[in-house]
């Protein structure tokens, strides 16, 4: 059998399984050559490098990150109203790692886009063809006034999950009886929208299992929230009049925070609160602004097609980090956009243009530990841009009997399973 | 012979290496449809059923009936009215059996 011949038989094989564009000898001999580096190991990060393994194969794929182990912020109200685990959010990187994923625990400092080299505070550089940057956020502190890493002690915001997390759920242990627990949230946009609203109802629930008599009161920088209507109605449902909400135009907009005090002040008045919790303004991660691919905006502009930066080209950016409204910062996006990116950086390396193609996304969220309510959207990403598809997507529906919001529940406890697996197990 | 090495070297890729290996497939239109399923659909779902073993046929209808059911009010439903017949068979194809 001649080597021609032999070669033409397995790309044929290859071609029916979709792939023999992707090992035609020219890009075959491009691809295995690559050298992949993606920076954050979140949803998007570990699912990005784990695609990226398994359709390059013989590429260098490195995932570079400062911790240990992630811990996930979906499912972490669960834990604050103290009916979940933190252990139960927290994933290591094994399995990427014996997938042929280099993992390198350092954290990415600088991105020199013309030599194509990321420094690591190890001082080392791994130079590559194709970076993607899947940062997450950053607080923002200061853009608060008064709101800094001292305050967070006394106020916790708890949007980046962990050690926040356990910290606000024993305020609201140690809280007395007939307290007020404050939330201050930030004008949008935030990682996850709904997820606000998610905590109070799951806040709300621990109140009146434990102290009946305590108060919440959200302070909000918005006049409009994600499945408001839902979330009002059930706050009504299983928590009378526990939950006050302040819109913007009513004043809820906090314009500073006294941790020493424990104190937030509005344009109007001042609030004391037992517990408070501050979900900050927020921007994308740092090394996305060192690689020159934040705008004014403090995120990531990206052609939604490709991923790639509009401001730094070979430099790709995913999740809550982009600028990709209609699509939210949530985790289901940053996993499918991960997904996505992958192909297109392995078609890129090719020689083949980006495809567009429609993503989808479903954020769920509890009103009660075994409640919840979702929000779908489905979206097109041609010409660099997501577009929502009209007459798709849109909220659950309101007034749904209590099976169908626990019927969602289980969706979510499913969806969590799901994803994790996708991208850490 | 070296095509059978090579294909060998490949096999536990495009086997999905034994359930082990995750995210896509492919670099065509059909993996990129399927990436929006892969997030929730696992095996061993309760209220989210995975897909393994579901002739295409069953899940195309599935998935059209999810669509058209003015009436529904579940995240699949909700979701699935964005895609096309077109897109609807690829994906049914793609997963199916």
């Amino acid at each position: 059998m001649s080597a021609r011949l032999s070669r033409r038989r397995l790309l044929a094989t290859l071609s029916t399984l979709g792939l023999g564009a992707l090992l035609s000898p020219a890009s075959l001999a491009r691809t295995a050559k690559a050298r992949i580096v993606v920076v954050g190991g979140g949803f998007g990060g570990a699912t990005a490098a784990r695609s990226l393994a398994r359709l390059l194969p013989a590429a260098s794929i490195t995932l570079v990150e400062a911790s240990r182990h992630y811990v996930a912020c979906p499912f972490s109200n669960l834990v604050l109203a103290g009916v979940r685990e933190i252990e139960a959010q927290t994933f290591a990187y094994s399995a990427l790692a014996a997938e042929g994923i280099e993992v390198v625990r350092a954290r990415a400092t600088n991105v020199d886009a013309v030599t194509r080299t990321v420094t690591l505070d190890n001082s080392t550089g791994l130079s590559y063809d194709r970076l993607i940057l899947s940062p997450g956020i950053d607080l923002h502190w200061g853009a608060l006034e008064g709101y800094d890493p001292n305050a967070a002690v006394r106020m916790p915001h708890a949007w980046k999950a962990g050690k926040q997390t356990l910290l606000l759920r024993e305020q609201l242990l140690a809280m007395p009886e007939g307290g007020v627990v404050l939330m201050s949230v930030t004008a949008a946009p935030f990682r996850c929208p709904p997820g606000p609203y998610e905590r109070a109802s799951l806040i709300a629930g621990y109140l009146k299992r434990h102290k009946p008599r305590a108060k919440l009161i959200i302070l909000d920088s918005n006049d409009a929230f994600s499945k408001q209507g839902l979330f009002q109605a059930a706050w009504r449902q299983h928590y009378g009049d526990m939950i006050e909400w302040r819109s913007a135009s009513n004043f809820g907009g906090v314009i500073r925070a006294d941790a020493r005090a424990m104190e937030l002040h509005t344009d109007f008045d001042t609030e004391r609160g037992d517990v408070i919790n501050v979900i900050p303004p927020q921007r994308a991660g740092r090394i996305a602004e060192r690689a020159g691919t934040v705008d004014a905006s403090g995120w990531c502009p990206i052609d939604a097609t490709s991923f790639e930066s509009a401001l730094v080209p070979g430099v790709h950016v995913i999740g809550d980090a982009t600028i990709a409204a209609p699509m939210p910062k949530s985790a289901f996006s940053a996993n499918q956009q991960a997904k996505v990116c992958a192909i297109q950086v392995a078609r890129l390396l090719a020689g083949l243009a980006p495809e567009p193609t429609t993503l989808a996304n479903t954020c769920y969220s509890y009103t009660t530990p075994e409640s919840a309510i979702s929000v779908s959207g489905v979206y097109n990403n041609a010409d660099g841009v997501f577009i929502s598809v009209p007459g798709a997507g849109g909220v659950s529906p309101m007034g749904a009997p209590p099976v169908f919001q626990q019927r969602e529940g289980e969706q979510a406890a499913d969806w969590f399973r799901a994803i994790t697996r996708e991208a850490f197990l | 012979m070296r095509w059978q090495a090579l294909l060998i070297a490949f096999l536990p890729w495009l086997a999905g290496c034994g359930g082990v290996a995750t995210g896509p497939t492919g670099i065509d239109q059909a993996a990129l449809l399927t990436a929006s399923c892969s997030g929730c659909h696992a095996e061993g779902g309760q209220a989210i059923t995975g897909l393994t073993g579901m002739p295409a046929t069953e899940l195309e209808a599935k998935l059209l009936a999810y669509r058209d059911d003015a009436g529904g009010g579940s995240a699949m439903h909700r979701m699935a009215r964005g895609y096309s017949d077109e897109q609807i068979g690829l994906i049914a194809r793609t997963l199916g059996d």
